[in-house]
């Protein structure tokens, strides 16, 4: 069932954009980024490495760093009171913004064994969170600790509370890190890649946890990924990502049934799907992600698109039009009136 | 040993691959990981099989031994020569060895960490060529450049280093390394699992293009169902170190006859939101068995929704299933109604 889109958004970012000024040149990382996160909608974003997908999260918990920088953009927080935070215009390094992270706004890491600190107990790393957001003491944070870990589905939550993550399988590690994430009940949860370094038959049974929490705890879940049968299994909202920008941004039915990008087109014909015999067909994306200090003119896809239009995708910068069904795309072929307007100057008519 | 054409290429037979676990100081060997357990395989010629299971189940392991970079513990490794003699490769000297290994070479996982960042691509591709005997530089030259248009990249390009390709024109140009000596048997381990999919699908199609043109033998290693039914003319599913169902691979995908079969399709994502909601599920709890401490009976029953008591005591043994090309190593593979993926023709 579809579920109820909220009237206001939890999140919204408008533009955001975060560079890197590195020695050889500036990278865009994220070039005007538009995306609404709303309470109880799980949002994935999609994307081939280099795309820019990562530095969205890093973006919104303020934690780029150096020389990577938000330069641009806003992306406006919705307090629990309802008042509006700029989560952009934050101290990376101040109150606010800390106040926010971890508490507000959790985050899960591809790499369980780098994300966890390995000399400290999975009890010990979530008591400090809790004790520090929800100022509970110490025998109260460590109930309420074995309380989120059987949430999560840990086996025996009271056993594993005292043991590193060194002495669990890599399933039971990616747990105990969403039970970290968890444990302050965040309003937001932001996934980088979860279950990418993990088997299909844990990668499922993650997933399922993260439905079945969802569910119940009702938050926002971004969710970050490149593989779009992970998409198609848990998302309700997509944004399909190419050189530091959303293309295209739909509803996950829209994304795989009607796709309006020649880009998400193109991406959907590459995977190889279990159970369809896909034969020799030649609908494939041609060439590789170009060099992002070297970003093609006009709209950054059109060397590798089949639909380009020649001497229009190569010079103008596709703008943000909005589907019929809600959510937008990034391309010039929705963009008839400016399409025309643009030939006309080129080519006055006698 | 008969030596006709219609023999596989490879037959393995029997093959145990075992590492010793040791103490720090003394060595002495306390345990044993069974890597890989009794294996049997036979790989045709112009075929692809495609090896597929868990991490740890021991694949990569059974590829590796297969051309000796893993040595195995007993067992053997027929493998046919191009000039039909019959040779064991587990106990060729070594410059026999070294002799069959041009017929046999590895593509691997890694683009970034399988190449050289010292030697620029010339240097790379030409080396096996001139430790089999060509020096002569004009030659190489023209060979380099022939196999780089080969894999779809530029001659003029062959001075650069590895550092100025992506990670697609790297992994092309290990493919340009490993068919240097015009090898008939290439074991791929997870050649495509590090590429972005846009570039996977251009490598698995190059791969194809390469088989239909020279004749070439696969072992597919990958831990993607979706890869290997794309390339694969036969699947051999592994658990535990044990071959627990191999066949063609529109049967074993559309009618699995082990349950490991049938929980891994399950498991496998489908780009399609409509799945979703079809609510079929079938999840797998629990970890893969340990390789140093492999359960009694058969090494799935922990974690098989169908285990019964015999399966706690009893190995079963790999078998012929009757009216299909399939075999698996179950004691209900006859009995059982498995659920695998039906096989819809993709919109042309």
């Amino acid at each position: 069932m579809p579920k109820q889109r909220p009237q206001e958004p939890l999140l919204q970012i408008r533009g955001l954009a975060t560079h890197f000024f590195l020695p050889e040149g500036i990278t865009k990382a994220n070039d005007g980024v538009d995306i609404a996160l709303d309470p109880g909608r799980i949002t994935c974003i999609v994307g081939e490495s280099g795309s820019g997908k990562s530095m969205i999260a890093n973006a919104i918990l303020q934690i780029l760093r150096p020389p990577g920088r938000i330069v641009g953009g806003e992306m406006l927080w919705r307090l629990a009171s309802g008042e509006l935070v700029d989560l952009a215009s934050l101290d990376p390094r101040g109150e606010h913004i800390r106040a926010i992270r971890g508490r507000e706004i959790a985050m899960i890491f591809q790499e369980p064994m780098s994300a966890l600190a390995p000399i400290h107990t999975i009890g010990n790393q979530m008591t400090a969170a809790i004790r520090l957001h929800l100022g509970l003491d110490r025998h109260a944070a460590k109930e309420h600790a074995i309380e989120v870990l059987r949430r999560v589905g840990m086996p025996r939550p009271a056993a594993q509370f005292d043991r590193f993550t060194f002495q669990l399988s890599g399933g039971l590690r990616q747990r105990a890190m969403i039970a970290l994430a968890l444990s302050c009940g965040p309003r937001l949860l932001i996934a980088d890649e979860p279950t990418t370094a993990l088997d299909v038959t844990t990668q499922a049974v993650i997933l399922d946890l993260f439905k079945e929490l969802q569910l119940q705890l009702g938050m926002a879940i971004l969710f970050i990924t490149h593989d779009l049968g992970v998409v198609a299994e848990i998302a309700d909202d997509v944004a399909v990502m190419y050189l530091g920008k959303v293309v295209e941004m739909a509803s996950v039915d829209d994304i795989f049934h009607q796709p309006s990008h020649p880009y998400t087109r193109a991406l959907l014909n590459s995977v190889p799907r279990v159970g369809v015999n896909i034969g020799k067909s030649g609908n494939r994306i041609r060439g590789a992600v170009p060099d992002p200090l070297n970003r093609p003119r006009g709209c950054s896809f059109h060397p590798r698109c089949t639909e380009a239009l020649p001497g229009i995708c190569n010079a103008l910068e596709p703008g943000h039009t909005s589907l019929t069904s809600e959510g937008y795309v990034r391309c010039l072929l929705h963009e008839p009136e400016r399409v025309a307007a643009f030939r006309r100057e080129r080519e006055p008519v006698p | 040993m008969n030596v006709t054409g219609h023999e596989p290429l490879l037959q393995v037979r029997e093959l145990d691959v075992h590492f010793p676990i040791q103490t720090a100081i003394l060595r002495r060997t306390v345990g044993l990981v069974r890597a890989v357990n009794k294996v049997d395989l036979d790989i045709q010629d112009n075929e692809t099989l495609g090896l597929v299971g868990e991490s740890g189940c021991g694949k990569t392991t059974l590829a590796r031994s297969l051309l000796r970079v893993c040595e195995p513990t007993s067992g053997y490794i027929l493998y046919r020569r191009a000039n039909g003699e019959v040779v064991d490769i587990g106990s060729l000297n070594r410059a026999k060895l070294r002799e069959v290994r041009r017929e046999m070479r590895m593509i691997f996982q890694d683009p970034f960490s399988s190449l050289n960042p010292r030697l620029p691509v010339f240097e790379i591709i030409a080396q096996p060529l001139k430790m089999n005997g060509v020096t002569h530089e004009a030659e190489l030259e023209d060979r380099v450049a022939g196999l780089l248009l080969k894999v779809g990249l530029r001659p003029e390009h062959m001075r650069r280093f590895p550092h100025a390709f992506s990670g697609g024109q790297r992994q092309r140009i290990g493919i340009a390394r490993a068919l240097a000596l015009d090898p008939r048997f290439v074991v791929c381990d997870e050649s495509v699992s590090a590429l972005d999919v846009s570039v996977q699908a251009q490598i698995l199609e190059l791969l194809r293009e390469l088989q239909a043109e020279r004749g070439l033998s696969y072992l597919f290693v990958s831990h993607d169902l979706a890869v290997v039914q794309h390339v694969s003319d036969r699947v051999a599913v592994m658990y535990a170190g044990r071959v627990v169902e191999i066949g063609r691979m529109e049967d074993v995908y559309a009618a699995p006859r082990h349950p490991y079969t049938e929980a891994l399709l399950a498991a496998s994502p489908r780009p399609d939101p409509r799945v979703r909601r079809g609510g079929h599920s079938v999840r797998l709890s629990g970890e893969v068995a340990d390789l140093a401490n492999l359960p009694h009976g058969c090494a799935f029953h922990p974690r098989c929704r169908y285990a019964q008591e015999v399966c706690r005591v009893e190995m079963p043994s790999l078998h012929s299933i009757s009216g299909s090309s399939q075999q698996a190593a179950c004691h209900f593979s006859t009995e059982l109604e498995l659920q695998g993926v039906s096989m819809a023709v993709a919109p042309a």
